[in-house]
């Protein structure tokens, strides 16, 4: 939906949303790039199968639900925006926000009992690509909801009207990390 | 995009996912592992085309935005195939 303060590209795409693709396709080649390195040397070396037994499988169960629950909510606030509904537009922008910190606790909490049993980035090869796939993922969260966190005193402080279509490139964004917790839990916890 | 009133049903689209959690989870413990591994990664696959396609709006966007995703996945793509033979046939 067009607002005041989006200004189109010659294409007749809002410009805001040509740079948040263009920022998300340099994303999908960099942990497209990490996912393609963890599956060639997964494949070419033997004895993985037996790290990933000591994941917690539990806990990465629940995040999956919890992420799939924010994208959910982070869509509906847009709807929110669209619907002209200033109240479903703060209520869903809080859900995203509790969802993404309730992802990072649980996964702050997962990395602590690896650690406690001596599963750190340094204890092999298998180690190493979880910390740094899994870790990247979680910073990127971290941005998200600091995204979401800004719009969300805006939105509360009214101020956000003349700028709603940022909801929608933060979802997008938003999106895109739900996208990629969808390819990380089956790649270290399924199989 | 949406603007003109139609609306992917998005409850539906999370009720879509989280089935296809569970049939991965089901595939990882009742199938053999060769097997299980195309459906996982297949569930994988569609859960990612449904946030795209309806969360992420691509359904009302323009061939542009497509390029935009498409592109950056061939490149990762011709990563994986080059790296692919020299790791996995020659260890």
């Amino acid at each position: 939906m067009a607002t005041r303060t989006e200004t189109l590209t010659s294409t007749g795409i809002p410009s805001g949303k040509v740079g948040v693709w263009w920022f998300l396709a340099s994303e999908i080649t960099v942990f497209g790039g990490l996912i393609a390195c963890y599956i060639v040397v997964r494949l070419g070396s033997g004895g993985w199968g037996e790290a990933t037994t000591h994941l917690n499988f539990s806990l990465a169960l629940a995040n999956t639900f919890v992420l799939l629950t924010s994208s959910l909510t982070m869509v509906l606030a847009f709807a929110g925006v669209q619907d002209g509904s200033p109240k479903g537009l703060r209520i869903s922008l809080l859900l995203t926000i509790l969802l993404g910190l309730i992802f990072l606790a649980i996964k702050a909490f997962e990395y602590a009992g690896e650690i406690r049993e001596g599963f750190t980035p340094a204890a092999g090869i298998f180690w190493s690509f979880y910390y740094g796939m899994t870790g990247l993922h979680a910073l990127h969260v971290l941005a998200g909801v600091a995204v979401n966190s800004i719009l969300l005193i805006e939105a509360l402080g009214d101020i956000l009207r003349p700028n709603e279509h940022r909801v929608e490139l933060a979802g997008l964004y938003w999106h895109f990390v739900d996208i990629v917790w969808i390819f990380l839990f089956p790649l270290l916890y399924l199989t | 995009m949406t603007g003109d009133g139609h609306r992917p049903n998005y409850f539906l689209v999370w009720v879509w996912l989280l089935g296809l959690v569970i049939v991965s989870i089901m595939a990882s413990l009742l199938l053999r592992k060769s097997v299980a591994v195309y459906l996982i990664f297949a569930a994988a696959i569609v859960k990612a085309l449904l946030v795209a396609i309806n969360y992420m709006h691509l359904k009302y966007e323009r061939l542009l935005l497509y390029a935009l995703a498409i592109v950056p996945l061939l490149i990762v793509f011709v990563l994986l195939f080059a790296l692919f033979s020299d790791f996995v046939f020659h260890g």
